[in-house]
């Protein structure tokens, strides 16, 4: 454990963040993860739909041979949907969870740029209470007069993963169309 | 994956008929038939592929067992096991009941190590015995690098491949053959028998050519016996496909065994057929159940 991952830990809720990031926009807004994470980034393609899933789980593509779930991060944050043109990317990202480590790919809007960031470069998101989630927000930065939202890539996954788990048990959804 | 399985399926094998099958003698004094029965059962059931290895012997004797696991100071002297926990023992490593060693087994050498080479392959192992009757070995493995004979079927823009072991039959649905229980669930006359209808775009909810059941196919899926008709829009190629996890990198979808790559290097989903009746059934409550089956059935 180095020193830095120490003064982390007692100065908490920064989690250490330092090095170096990719960063992608969505949505006009640039967002940045951890680029040790990134495997690939490819251009987006259709991918198969997966029945039964929260509407932000786009399916599943084939990438080389691995089957590896999309996640639309536009939906993801309940931002407005858009019909990717060109530009659109996939990023691949390796999540660590509880199970091991997974593959999955992030659609989002636009590739942008990597940076180099400093642990005191780095803040702490504000805290908006119940009304904007910040739970996957490592932190904020600033480059040039630009602000980075920094992503905690396994938070996402995992509460989205998490509630995609839960929403699964179809019979509540199939309760409602039921009722209707 | 063979190689992995073969030794321990020799083994079961082998312990069956050293362990299991009693001497004639001792079976007609129980009442059996003089000849011992391996059965051998190898099957696709939901996500998973089941090897069963079943006798009709002796079962596994629970208090021989006990006495040996107590000898052998597996466990304490007067330690008391529940029935599964007993069965639990013959795994362990250089365990053996065998009297005698003989050239196909007792040497204690064995069940620990079957278990392991399926634990490596990422399945399980379970044992249903009953003493004088016989015991069950079931062998469970995830259907990761297994290929399947699928049927691709379409649905509006999806495609999904169904197992050709749970196919019966593909037919052109007559509508005179249509009825409706409660006004709910769907019913197909199929000869002799009645079939439940499952429209399988309401189940995954996606959206499909037509909704009028005359101008699409009926697929005949049976599961342990029970039939069902799985609405589709068409039917495409029959084809061999290798089964990919999506456990691997997302999670477990019910209705859904896993997923392969076709040939033009798109992903098709494979049906998981008991999991699609099961989603059906939860989808339509009335209509589907074996009891209203049954009582359609007899009304007619």
């Amino acid at each position: 454990m180095n020193l830095g991952q120490q003064l982390n830990e007692t100065t908490q809720p920064m989690p250490t963040a330092a090095g170096q990031y990719l960063t992608f926009i969505l949505a006009g807004t640039e967002y940045g993860v951890d680029i040790l994470r990134v495997q690939e980034i490819k251009g987006w393609d259709t991918a198969t739909e997966i029945p039964n899933t929260p509407e932000y789980i786009r399916g599943i593509i084939n990438l080389r041979g691995t089957i590896v779930p999309i996640v639309d991060l536009r939906r993801r944050f309940h931002m407005d949907a858009v019909a990717y043109g060109n530009t659109a990317v996939v990023v691949v990202l390796k999540v660590k969870r509880a199970g091991g480590e997974r593959t999955m790919g992030f659609v989002v809007d636009a590739v942008s740029d990597v940076y180099n960031v400093t642990v005191d470069q780095i803040k702490a998101a504000p805290d908006f209470g119940t009304s904007v989630s910040t739970e996957f927000v490592k932190g904020l930065t600033t480059v040039g007069d630009k602000m980075v939202i920094l992503l905690e890539i396994d938070q996402l996954v995992d509460t989205g993963v998490a509630t995609a788990e839960k929403a699964l048990p179809i019979k509540a959804d199939l309760k409602r169309r039921g009722d209707t | 994956m063979l190689e992995k399985l073969s030794d321990p399926l020799v083994h079961l094998v082998r312990n069956s008929l050293d362990h299991g099958i009693e001497l004639p003698e001792v079976r007609k004094a129980c009442g059996k038939d003089e000849t011992g029965r391996v059965h051998l059962h190898a099957y696709h059931q939901g996500g998973t592929i089941v090897i069963e290895v079943a006798d009709d012997g002796a079962g596994l004797n629970k208090a021989k067992i006990l006495q040996a696991a107590r000898e052998q100071g597996v466990i304490g002297e007067h330690e008391a096991l529940a029935e599964d926990r007993i069965h639990e023992l013959i795994f362990q490593p250089g365990f053996s009941t065998a009297d005698t060693i003989t050239d196909i087994s007792g040497r204690g050498v064995g069940m620990d190590v079957v278990r392991r080479n399926i634990k490596d392959l990422g399945g399980s192992i379970e044992i249903e015995s009953e003493e004088g009757l016989g015991s069950t070995f079931t062998i469970r493995l995830p259907l990761t690098l297994a290929i399947l004979d699928g049927q691709l079927v379409r649905i509006g823009r999806h495609i999904y491949s169904i197992p050709l072991v749970s196919i019966v039959e593909s037919l052109q649905v007559a509508p005179k053959c249509v009825s409706r229980i409660t006004g709910k669930g769907e019913i197909y006359k199929l000869r002799a028998d009645y079939l439940p209808i499952i429209r399988l775009y309401e189940v995954f909810n996606v959206v499909s050519d037509s909704e009028r059941i005359e101008s699409g196919i009926l697929v005949v899926v049976e599961d342990d016996g029970q039939r069902a008709g799985i609405y589709i829009d068409e039917l495409l190629a029959q084809q061999q496909v290798v089964i990919k996890s999506l456990e691997t990198n997302y999670t477990r979808v019910p209705g859904i065994s896993g997923a392969t790559i076709l040939g033009d290097g798109t992903v098709a989903l494979i049906l998981d057929v008991p999991g699609v009746v099961e989603l059906s059934r939860n989808f339509v409550p009335v209509g589907f159940r074996p009891d209203t089956h049954e009582a359609v059935v007899r009304a007619a």
